[in-house]
């Protein structure tokens, strides 16, 4: 019998591996950093990358001042624009990683040579999602600052809680970034409606994560369905390590340190759900041929 | 000396003409129908999805303590916003897609006018997104039990239309750019269409913004649109931008500028595409 043993040291194969997987985030997210920004200059690429999430935020910020007048500025108003500022990771990552396949598959027809490539289509993702997350970081500063120096939220930035604030970033872009690798794995399955799966998945966990009023108004079953999405904690650390705990009061779970537990776990679950979703759907588009065909009408 | 003999296809009379647009019209409208039927997953991506955003957007205005029409307001601007989303990518974008699937040069070649093709699309567009912003209507309505006054409807009908047919022939003079410019109007796209939201007042009175920034945003049909349905729908309960008979005069108006501008712009920038060689040119 012949049996094919590596003559390649154990250590050397998981360098060349760690190498590869390094090549593989650097060359995608230059990739991703050139396909979305080469098209301009840089500082129409900034306003195209704010506009959105400051439109959004003064959309909210209107609606507040009609019911309650011009010059109030309570502790909801914090509550609106933080949590509009805050989902511009949302709209970035989980929702940009979705149009990249898309984009790929349908306009550039490259995503059959990405999948020929010897690299994990996985890390591929990650490498694309990170010129989104610094994106999204941008539009969080710029919407946030406009906040604070032109709308006067009641953010004080000597009293902030960065420790809190650095807990709650982390784990809510991994939950992130796993949401928008299952995104991209279910648009591999679809045909024309994967085009508004991103927006649309987006816009229905605006509700659910009681981005922009307290889950307490929430429906009782869909209040339970709230805490178990991640980005519900994720919002939640966000508004109090910058607004302060009493923002928190109307929050079913009263203690900081719980929450951040809580983030964790519900990250853990949703990451390995995520994974589960992609490799599914992927395995379903290879076995039906959708890796590379164009849908259009 | 010789006589150019054009074909006989192009010697058409004006009921030829007309009948081969309108066949066309309907052939172009026919795969965006169909796909209702065939792929009904766009209940859940075009209506459920969708309706949970402006759920959300109705929560705020109750967890502000707003009186019962606000939520009223929203539900509107959120069925009409479906239409400005299906304007901008499934009206002004497609001739993008077209170009990048090889089907814009076969639309050139066609003896009808790419008019009438436009005509087609915003056709089976306006239909399926009708059929979406009425169950948003229906739907918002009964969670948060709205109700609306009847008593204009024939104005109602008035305005409704001649807002989606101005706001279509914006969308058709948006696509025309797209024969010119490849990412560069995608990405305009994206950086307007949120905005779009905020300088219409779709979800607050576009009084809010003050006179002169709501006198410019008329320039979109679903700002006057939007008011009047509002002013016929709450006869009492919206502060209104402007009178709803300056406002039917205004989106006359604005359905003559979109709709010429889109014939005109769509003739001058296909020569000019064509002289620059812009109409095949992919991944730009």
């Amino acid at each position: 019998m012949l049996q094919t043993i590596s003559t390649v040291p154990f250590l050397i194969r998981q360098r060349i591996a760690r190498t590869r997987t390094w090549q593989t985030l650097r060359a995608a997210a230059w990739l991703e950093w050139q396909s979305q920004g080469n098209w301009t200059n840089p500082w129409l690429f900034l306003l195209y990358l704010v506009v959105r999430p400051l439109t959004a935020a003064l959309v909210l910020v209107f609606m507040y001042w009609v019911i309650s007048g011009y010059r109030s500025h309570g502790a909801f108003f914090g509550f609106l624009i933080v949590g509009s500022a805050a989902w511009s990771f949302v709209d970035q990552v989980m929702a940009g990683l979705p149009r990249t396949v898309l984009d790929d598959r349908e306009q550039y027809a490259m995503l059959k040579y990405v999948y020929i490539a010897p690299q994990s289509y996985i890390t591929f993702l990650i490498g694309r999602g990170a010129p989104r997350m610094l994106a999204g970081c941008l539009s969080f500063i710029i919407t946030l600052g406009f906040g604070i120096g032109i709308l006067g939220i009641p953010v004080n930035l000597l009293r902030v809680n960065y420790l809190l604030l650095l807990v709650a970033l982390v784990p809510g872009f991994v939950a992130i970034t796993a949401l928008g690798i299952a995104l991209a794995g279910i648009s591999l399955v679809l045909k024309q409606n994967a085009w508004i799966l991103p927006d649309a998945m987006a816009g229905a966990l605006y509700l659910i994560a009681g981005t922009i009023f307290p889950i307490a108004i929430l429906p009782g079953w869909l209040e339970k369905f709230a805490l178990v999405m991640p980005l519900t904690y994720w919002l939640e650390l966000i508004r109090r390590a910058l607004l302060g705990e009493k923002i928190g009061a109307v929050f079913p779970v009263a203690s900081t340190p719980a929450i951040v537990g809580l983030l964790a776990l519900t990250t853990s679950l949703t990451l390995i759900a995520c994974i589960a979703i992609f490799r599914a759907s992927e395995r379903l588009a290879r076995e039906r041929g959708q890796i590379d065909r164009t849908t259009n009408y | 000396m010789t006589t150019t003999q054009v074909s006989p296809m192009f010697q058409q009379k004006p009921v030829e003409g007309l009948r081969l647009g309108l066949k066309t019209m309907l052939g172009r409208a026919y795969p965006r129908l169909m796909s209702v039927i065939r792929e009904p997953d766009w209940i859940l991506y075009e209506i459920i999805l969708p309706l949970l955003r402006v759920i959300a957007f109705v929560l705020v205005y109750k967890a502000l303590k707003a009186p019962t029409q606000y939520a009223g307001f929203v539900i509107l601007g959120g069925a009409l916003m479906a239409f400005w989303l299906n304007v901008l990518w499934m009206m002004a974008a497609q001739l993008h897609w077209e170009r990048l699937s090889g089907n814009l040069e076969l639309y050139l070649m066609a003896p009808a006018s790419m008019l009438w093709i436009l005509a087609g699309m915003a056709f089976g567009g306006m239909l399926i997104t009708l059929l979406r912003a009425a169950v948003i209507v229906v739907v918002g309505s009964l969670i948060f039990g709205v109700t609306y006054s009847t008593v204009f409807l024939p104005g109602l009908a008035l305005v409704f239309v001649l807002t989606l047919v101005a706001l279509y022939g914006l969308g058709s003079m948006l696509a025309s750019l797209y024969l010119l410019y490849n990412r560069q109007v995608w990405a305009i796209q994206e950086m307007i269409q949120e905005p779009v939201a905020l300088i219409t007042g779709l979800y607050f009175p576009i009084r809010a913004l003050g006179g002169y920034a709501g006198a410019a945003a008329s320039i979109i049909p679903l700002t006057l649109g939007m008011d009047a349905m509002r002013q016929l729908l709450f006869p009492r309960g919206w502060p209104s931008f402007l009178p709803v008979v300056w406002e039917i005069v205004i989106l006359l108006a604005l359905v003559v500028v979109f709709l010429v501008g889109a014939a005109k712009s769509f003739a001058y920038i296909e020569r000019r595409a064509k002289i620059e060689g812009r109409l095949t040119l992919k991944w730009q």
